[in-house]
C-alpha cells in the first residue's frame, strides 16, 4: 500500500503553487486594465509606485533658481513634505506643512485651500524618490494640475543660502496671479 | 456521524478557523488593490527589494492573498491554501524583523490598509502575525491529515479526494 502522505505533500505543494499563480495572474491583468496601473519596468518612469499617467504630468527637477523666482514673485504655493518636527525646525518661509507621514489628517486642513490651477513646489529631504515625490503624486490624485518636484529637496535650498524660516509660524496660501 | 465527519465539532472548528484565516487575507488585500501606489510606497520603505522588483510585487502580492482567501472560502485544496498562508505570514514576519535590524522599528506596515495613518511598533506587528501564523500552520496540519486519512480510507483509484 503507497503512503498517502507522501503523494499529497508533492501535490499539496503544486496546488499552493496553483493558487499563488492563479493571484499572480489575476494582479497582472487587473493592472494592466486599470487606467492608472503601475508600470510592471522601470523604463520612463524611473521610481517605483508611480503610474505612467501620473509620472507625465509631473513637472520633474524645478532646478532651485527658478524655484526661487517663484517663491520670490508668489506665484506658486510651497508645500513642504517632511515630517513635522522638520518643519518647525526649518523650512521655506510661507510653505504649507503637508507631511507625508501624516498626510491624511495633515491634508484635510490644507486641500480645501488649495485651488486646482495653483502651481504647487513640492519639496522634501532631497532623497530622490522620496517624501516630496509621494506627497506630489497625492496632490495629483487631487486634481491638482501643476505640481512641481524641487530638485534636492530643501537640503538644496538651504545651502544656497536662500531664506529659511524657523519654528512655529504656518505657511500662508495663495498666488500672486 | 464521525468523530471528524462532516457537521463534527472539528469540521466546524476547521470551517472557522478557515473562514477567520480568509476574512484576514481578503480584508488585508483590499487596500492595497485600491491604492497599488501607496502600497508600492510602503513596500519601497522597507528598502529589502530593489527598485525594479517593487511595482510587480506591490501589483501581484495583494492578489495572491485574494486568490488564497477565496479558496478558503470555497474549501477547495484548504491544506495547500493554509500552507500558502503560512508561507506569507512568514515572509511577512521576515520583512518587519528585517526592518527591526535596519533600524525602522517604527515603520507603517501595509498590512491592512495603505494610509500613513497608525504607524505600529514593529514588535506588536510581530505577535499579530505570530497568532496568525499559528492559526494558519493548525489549520494546515488538520486539513493535510484529514485529506491523507480520506486518501488512505478511498479505494484504490479515488485517492484523490479533497479536504474537509
Amino acid at each position: 500500500m503507497k503512503n498517502p502522505f507522501r503523494t499529497t505533500w508533492i501535490v499539496l505543494l503544486l496546488r499552493a503553487a496553483a493558487i499563488a499563480l492563479s493571484g499572480c495572474l489575476a494582479g497582472l491583468l487587473v493592472n494592466a486594465a486599470r487606467p492608472a496601473g503601475l508600470p510592471l519596468v522601470l523604463r520612463t518612469v524611473t521610481c517605483p509606485g508611480v503610474p505612467l499617467e501620473w509620472w507625465a504630468y509631473l513637472i520633474h527637477g524645478q532646478t532651485l533658481q527658478p524655484a526661487a523666482a517663484l517663491w520670490k514673485q508668489r506665484e506658486a504655493v510651497f508645500v513642504d513634505a517632511r515630517d513635522h518636527t522638520d518643519y518647525i525646525y526649518s523650512h521655506i518661509p510661507g510653505a504649507l506643512e503637508l507631511p507625508y507621514h501624516d498626510y491624511d489628517r495633515a491634508s484635510m486642513t490644507i486641500h480645501p485651500l488649495l485651488l486646482h490651477d495653483d502651481p504647487l513646489v513640492v519639496y522634501g529631504d532631497g532623497q530622490p524618490c522620496g517624501l516630496a515625490l509621494r506627497v506630489a503624486k497625492r496632490l495629483q490624485q487631487i486634481g491638482m494640475h501643476k505640481v512641481m518636484i524641487l530638485d534636492g529637496g530643501f537640503p538644496a535650498w538651504e545651502q544656497a543660502g536662500l531664506p529659511v524660516q524657523r519654528g512655529h509660524q504656518r505657511g500662508s496660501v495663495g498666488v500672486t496671479p | 456521524m464521525t468523530r471528524t465527519g462532516r457537521w463534527s465539532l472539528a469540521w466546524w472548528l476547521n470551517l472557522a478557523l478557515r473562514l477567520v484565516i480568509a476574512a484576514v487575507f481578503l480584508y488585508a488585500a483590499v487596500d492595497k488593490i485600491a491604492h497599488p501606489d501607496r502600497f508600492a510606497d510602503i513596500v519601497s520603505d522597507y528598502q529589502l527589494l530593489p527598485a525594479f522588483l517593487v511595482n510587480p510585487f506591490a501589483v501581484i502580492m495583494p492578489w495572491v492573498e485574494v486568490a488564497l482567501g477565496v479558496w478558503l472560502v470555497v474549501g477547495a485544496w484548504t491544506p495547500s491554501a493554509a500552507l500558502l498562508a503560512s508561507g506569507m505570514t512568514v515572509m511577512f514576519m521576515a520583512a518587519i524583523v528585517a526592518a527591526l535590524a535596519i533600524g525602522a522599528g517604527d515603520l507603517h506596515c501595509g498590512c491592512f490598509t495603505t494610509s500613513q495613518e497608525g504607524r505600529s511598533e514593529a514588535w506588536g506587528l510581530l505577535v499579530r502575525d505570530a497568532f496568525l501564523l499559528a492559526a494558519t500552520v493548525w489549520l494546515l496540519v488538520r486539513s493535510y491529515r484529514a485529506e491523507a486519512r480520506t486518501a488512505m480510507a478511498a479505494p484504490e483509484g479515488e485517492a484523490d479526494a479533497e479536504g474537509e
